[in-house]
């Protein structure tokens, strides 16, 4: 633990995201939290790389009128 | 199709990665992710930009590298490795039997700065015989390129691979020092202990590293088959060869590797300890007993283990069991300082002043300059760096420091505590408490109560008795044990820092801070160094 003595570097969270993209916020934190990871790694497929822009939950945890793609960007 | 790294291998030293897997794996329980609208599969992911993952602790190129390879040609009876398969789903870093390749050396000397030794994340593996990579010679060349001047120190190897034609070949990459397991001179002994087919080759590398000119180190495991009269011998040829140093590592066993104890370790210990002192003073070549700490039960006194032959400590009056009390005025207390202090130390005239046989003197040691090319072999060969091991000849195993005691005040300072149980090894607790009582005397730690427990090491088991090696599920056990004898529940646990990984982690991956959610008690590890050289 930091003594009082120290520099602590301490991040503030907003509440209100700087850009939301989708409005349902579970979806908007799944789309985010894709997005961050794809600034920082790179997805493959049998060592290829594999360009993703999109994304959609399984269909066993919808219905099909949910069905809906839910872009990244 | 590529071959996967194990994220095994930096769960240790990088655990952001495995965060990143879990999180994408998390993900795709519940998504699918697309391309143009169309599902894709995925089954990886790599690291976007490597600069990203540099790791900010310094250590040498080859360190950075890695393991070179996770495969023996021998099997050593005393083996460490020996029942590990029963755990290999425990271990965080049980090998996969990997070898480094090529490419991932000369990646990572590419990002690797010489300058402040940093480089990418270290993939965490067991190292075991590096001679077996059939990419070992070119790994050393990437090394020696990117580092022109570093004293390579190479990794352990058995020898089995050491022949002529390969001293050579690692001549030219000079500077190099090199770690030999050599264990016996006795080809028998080699063959029925170790499982060397080509004992010879490895006996016979010694006097070849001399005739290269390469500085060697000598490990022995004086294992209980080994007759006390062999090893002695064993001492004697590689101080024959003008060893750099000669470990005598007391042996050890696990639970895994033994369902029951095939020696009796205190008997066997003390023997050899016994045969270490007296040979110590027979021979010019530094040696020592690892862990050293149990040799001296823990005190860390800077007492003269060694002298390094051609060593500017070899030509003063500087004898093995001389105690440094001062060096250029400045008091010395223990091993690691003394340590410290003759690698800061600059060249020229050092006064040492000794206590030797119950009385004072000043000991004067000349450090001069030498000329770069002059060889002065084991302790400066020709063509290496002016005092390449930088203690000027005067050998001392690492030791407890006595900071510790002032880094375990300011925490206990800094969240107020009154009942601390601090944990020590069973080597190092004796001095410790011992040196807790001065400090407590000279007015320090006032209003505390200190309580110090040794954790037993549960999880190896057998005689393993080092605290780098306990896991938190031995800390768990010690608490509980405590918690139930004293009925006293401390404020504050203070754990030393040198089992773990720079993450927290102990050896099967589980995080100190699992003990804080255990118990609800504050826990800070106290940074530490590995000591059981």
């Amino acid at each position: 633990m930091q003594n009082s003595n120290e520099f602590i570097w301490h991040y503030k969270i907003n509440h209100k995201p700087v850009k939301k993209v989708l409005n349902d916020p579970v979806t908007e934190m799944i789309r985010s939290e894709i997005q961050n990871l794809l600034k920082i790694v790179i997805l493959t497929k049998d060592g290829n790389r594999v360009q993703i822009n999109g994304f959609k939950f399984h269909k066993a945890l919808v219905n099909d009128k949910e069905d809906i793609e839910y872009k990244i960007y | 199709m590529k071959n996967y790294d194990s994220i095994n291998h930096v769960a240790w030293t990088e655990p952001r990665i495995q965060f990143i897997k879990n999180q994408l794996e998390n993900l795709l329980q519940i998504v699918d992710l697309e391309s143009k609208g169309e599902v894709v599969e995925i089954d990886g992911f790599r690291l976007k930009d490597p600069s990203m993952w540099r790791s900010s602790l310094p250590q040498s190129i080859l360190d950075n590298f890695g393991t070179l390879s996770s495969v023996c040609d021998c099997n050593c009876d005393f083996c460490y490795e020996k029942g590990l398969s029963k755990i290999s789903n425990k271990l965080v870093f049980f090998p996969k039997r990997s070898m480094l390749t090529l490419q991932e050396a000369k990646t990572r000397a590419k990002y690797y700065d010489p300058e402040t030794q940093t480089g990418l994340f270290v993939t965490a593996a067991d190292s075991l015989e590096p001679t077996l990579n059939p990419d070992w010679i070119n790994i050393l060349r990437t090394a020696r390129e990117k580092c022109p001047n570093e004293i390579l120190d190479l990794p352990n190897t058995n020898g089995t691979k050491l022949t002529e034609e390969i001293i050579k070949q690692l001549s030219e990459l000079k500077p190099i020092t090199i770690n030999i397991s050599l264990h016996s001179i006795n080809p028998l002994t080699r063959k029925q202990l170790m499982h060397d087919p080509n004992p010879e080759i490895a006996i016979q590398s010694i006097p070849l590293l001399k005739k290269y000119g390469i500085p060697f180190r000598i490990g022995i495991v004086p294992w209980y088959t080994i007759p006390i009269t062999e090893i002695k011998e064993t001492i004697k040829y590689a101080d024959h060869y003008d060893a750099l140093e000669i470990q005598i590592e007391l042996p050890g066993f696990t639970q895994f590797g033994f369902e029951s104890p095939p020696f009796n370790t205190k008997q066997q210990w003390n023997n050899i300890v016994s045969t270490v002192k007296s040979m110590r003073l027979l021979i010019q070549t530094p040696l020592y007993t690892s862990p050293y700490a149990y040799e001296v039960n823990g005190d860390p006194s800077a007492v003269v283990v060694g002298i390094v032959k051609n060593s500017p400590a070899a030509n003063a009056d500087l004898h093995i069991g001389d105690r440094i009390l001062e060096i250029n005025g400045k008091k010395v207390f223990t091993r690691s300082y003394c340590n410290d202090l003759l690698r800061k130390t600059s060249k020229g005239q050092l006064q040492i002043k000794i206590l030797r046989n119950r009385k004072i003197r000043e000991i004067n040691m000349d450090c001069k300059q030498e000329d770069k090319e002059k060889n002065l072999y084991p302790y400066k060969p020709s063509g290496y760096p002016i005092d390449p091991f930088h203690q000027y000849g005067i050998f001392m195993p690492e030791s407890f420091r006595l900071e510790y005691i002032i880094q375990i005040e300011n925490i206990i300072n800094n969240y107020n505590s009154k009942n601390v149980l601090i944990f020590a090894s069973k080597l190092i607790a004796p001095y410790f408490k011992k040196i807790l009582q001065v400090f407590k005397r000279q007015g320090h730690f006032k209003n505390v109560k200190i309580y110090v427990e040794t954790p037993k090491n549960i999880f190896w088991g057998g005689n393993i008795c080092i605290g780098d090696l306990l896991t938190v599920s031995d800390y768990v056990n010690c608490i509980e044990e405590f918690l139930l004898k004293k009925k006293v529940k401390p404020d504050l646990l203070l754990i030393p820092s040198s089992g773990f990984s720079n993450w927290g982690r102990d050896i099967i991956g589980r995080n100190f801070l699992e003990i804080e959610q255990q118990f609800n008690i504050p826990v800070e590890l106290v940074k530490s160094l590995i000591i059981w050289r």
